[in-house]
């Protein structure tokens, strides 16, 4: 998408014209009453803002996960079966103007959840291919770095995936890779629970990060 | 894509204006962010969701066992249970009548899958006892029992018979022949349908005096010969059924060539001690001619089944004459330059004593016979 901002202002290119003028004549015809006039066929002035623009790239995958029994993982995850599909997400970004890169997470579904937030649920990591962790088992981190346990029904805003803006041409390959534990006990038979992120990206000019750190929350940007 | 603020707001751009500052208000308006402000540009994808499910078994409730005698033991079936495309293994266990409970259908009996069915066979049932037989769906992972259905509900009752009326070992099949007209071991494989217990009997009859040497694993019973010109051996050896499933035999064999073959004795139902032999074994040569007439066997043990064996060399025909004794075996075969007629019957043993032998006739033949009988239980 591109957008653009164009600002014809005839009449407003006008009256700092007029203004000057006057205050010329103020300073220079003192008790005289002269009348300057002048008629300017205005020039049109075009003026084009940046712009901030996130899709997808050819890397993202369906996201198609098969059902689960216990001991099941993601090729990427590291233990279990790990023959299960990654997740994954290439995020490309296509703004001109530089960009903070974050992401929105939440878990849904019923209130009996495949997700518990504890170690007998299942169990994510959202990863980027710079190597930031979003989400690691069950919890991300705030602000302060703090790991929080995620709750089904809240969604956790803004969590920065790298430390510095992408700039136009820049991709980033964000993948879920997931677990269920064979820990998990016979109540999660059946079960499901539904992740849903929403990337987001925000202007980086005049909008520092400010101590934010990649893979936690940021609060100081304003994401939309 | 949203735009908060893009440019100067007409009241914005009129007081700068005014105030001479135009050419600055431009360069600002061109800028995504207006100063002191904290609207910016941004843009989010539309979400993206991961849904995942867990499996759940079905159907729902764990199959009933139904169970059914059968020669040695008691045969149990059941519906299978599924969960996604994991592998479902079964846990299966009996109570009897005394109320105690164990484990069956494990390790080499664990139960399998076949046409829609699952099942195994308990052959450690005891004869005179009452069972009944639950089983549970279970998924194992990495070695780690994870999720489980509830137990079946228990299955009707079976009762293994108590006293053993007929043979407690029933001839079932007999492998193919394996000839050799060399020395150096032959492999047979154990008759199709061999189960852990059955009773093997290994038969092997050669045209040349050299004695086979004993296979591992196995009992000899009789092992003779002859020698001179119409020289032969006849050999018999004996084991409970395993899960090697073959057995390694070398028959000493030369140009006159050797027959073998293994002999299956299923344990009836409620038979579960392994075989042993049911009295001394009867051996010997019987002189040249159309019959011959072995020595029975006497048993030291009822429900004994005598296996009887005749064998002569360059006889053209076979066949058992007079006696109670069914034939399992009459062949004429020769792997080598020698004719070897070989004939196998058995007979059932209900009680103690001495058991009569059968007559064998043949055709064609000047040599010796060779014979033995064997009682097993």
């Amino acid at each position: 998408m591109t957008t653009r901002s164009t600002a014809r202002r005839r009449g407003r290119r006008r009256w700092p014209v007029l203004a000057l003028l006057a205050v010329a004549a103020a300073g220079t015809g003192i008790g005289t009453f002269s009348l300057f006039t002048d008629v300017q066929t205005p020039a049109a002035n075009t003026f084009e803002s940046g712009t901030v623009q996130l899709g997808l790239g050819s890397a993202t995958s369906s996201c198609t996960v098969p059902v689960l029994v216990p001991g099941d993982s993601s090729t990427g995850w590291g233990s279990g079966s790990a023959d299960r599909p990654v997740c994954r997400i290439e995020l490309a970004y296509t703004g001109s103007a530089d960009a903070w890169l974050g992401v929105d997470v939440l878990v849904d579904g019923a209130a009996t959840n495949l997700f518990t937030g504890g170690s007998d649920g299942i169990q994510l990591k959202l990863r980027t291919d710079a190597g930031v962790t979003v989400l690691d088992g069950t919890a991300y981190r705030d602000a302060a770095g703090t790991a929080r346990t995620l709750a089904v029904g809240t969604e956790v805003e803004g969590i920065l995936l790298a430390d510095v803006p992408a700039v136009t041409g820049d991709t980033v390959i964000v993948e879920l890779d997931y677990l269920l534990p064979t820990a998990a006990p016979n109540a999660m038979q059946g079960r499901d629970a539904t992740v849903t992120f929403t990337f987001r990206a925000a202007q980086s000019s005049n909008q520092p990060v400010l101590g934010c750190v990649a893979g936690r929350q940021c609060g100081t940007i304003t994401w939309g | 894509m949203r735009h908060d603020h893009l440019g100067l707001t007409p009241s914005a751009c009129r007081a700068r204006a005014w105030a001479g500052v135009a050419v600055a208000a431009l360069v600002a308006a061109a800028t995504p962010v207006v100063a002191g402000s904290a609207a910016a540009f941004f843009d989010a994808l539309p979400p993206r969701t991961a849904s995942m499910a867990a499996a759940a078994f079905t159907p729902p409730s764990a199959g009933a066992v139904t169970p059914t005698l059968v020669p040695g033991g008691v045969a149990l079936t059941w519906t299978p249970s599924a969960a996604g495309a994991a592998t479902v293994t079964y846990r299966v266990q009996r109570t009897d009548d005394l109320g105690a409970t164990m484990a069956v259908c494990t390790g080499a009996s664990a139960p399998t899958a076949s046409s829609g069915t699952v099942g195994c066979v308990d052959s450690t049932v005891q004869p005179g006892r009452t069972y009944r037989y639950v089983q549970q769906p279970v998924l194992v992972r990495n070695g780690v029992d994870t999720w489980s259905q509830p137990q079946s509900a228990p299955s009707l009752p079976v009762t293994v018979p108590t006293v053993v009326t007929g043979p407690r070992f029933v001839f079932a099949s007999a492998s193919t022949a394996a000839t050799s007209t060399k020395s150096g071991p032959v492999s047979l494989p154990f008759p199709a349908g061999t189960v852990d217990g059955d009773l093997l009997v290994l038969i092997s009859f050669g045209g040349r005096s050299t004695l086979p040497a004993l296979p591992v694993g196995w009992n000899e019973a009789a092992s003779l010969s002859t020698k001179g010109s119409d020289a032969s051996h006849l050999y018999v050896a004996w084991r409970s059924a395993d899960s090697s499933g073959v057995a390694t035999f070398d028959a000493q064999s030369n140009a006159a060539g050797t027959v073998t073959r293994l002999f299956r004795y299923a344990r009836a139902t409620g038979v579960t001690d392994p075989p042993v032999l049911a009295g001394p074994v009867a051996f010997g040569v019987a002189s040249a001619g159309a019959t011959a007439a072995p020595a029975g066997v006497a048993t030291t043990a009822a429900s004994a089944t005598v296996v009887e064996v005749a064998a002569i060399r360059g006889a053209a025909a076979i066949r058992l004459g007079s006696g109670t004794l069914s034939a399992r075996l009459t062949e004429v075969v020769a792997p080598g330059r020698v004719p070897l007629a070989v004939g196998v019957a058995d007979a059932f043993a209900p009680s103690t004593g001495p058991s009569a032998g059968a007559t064998w006739q043949q055709d064609g033949s000047t040599a010796d016979w060779l014979w033995a009988s064997v009682a097993f239980r």
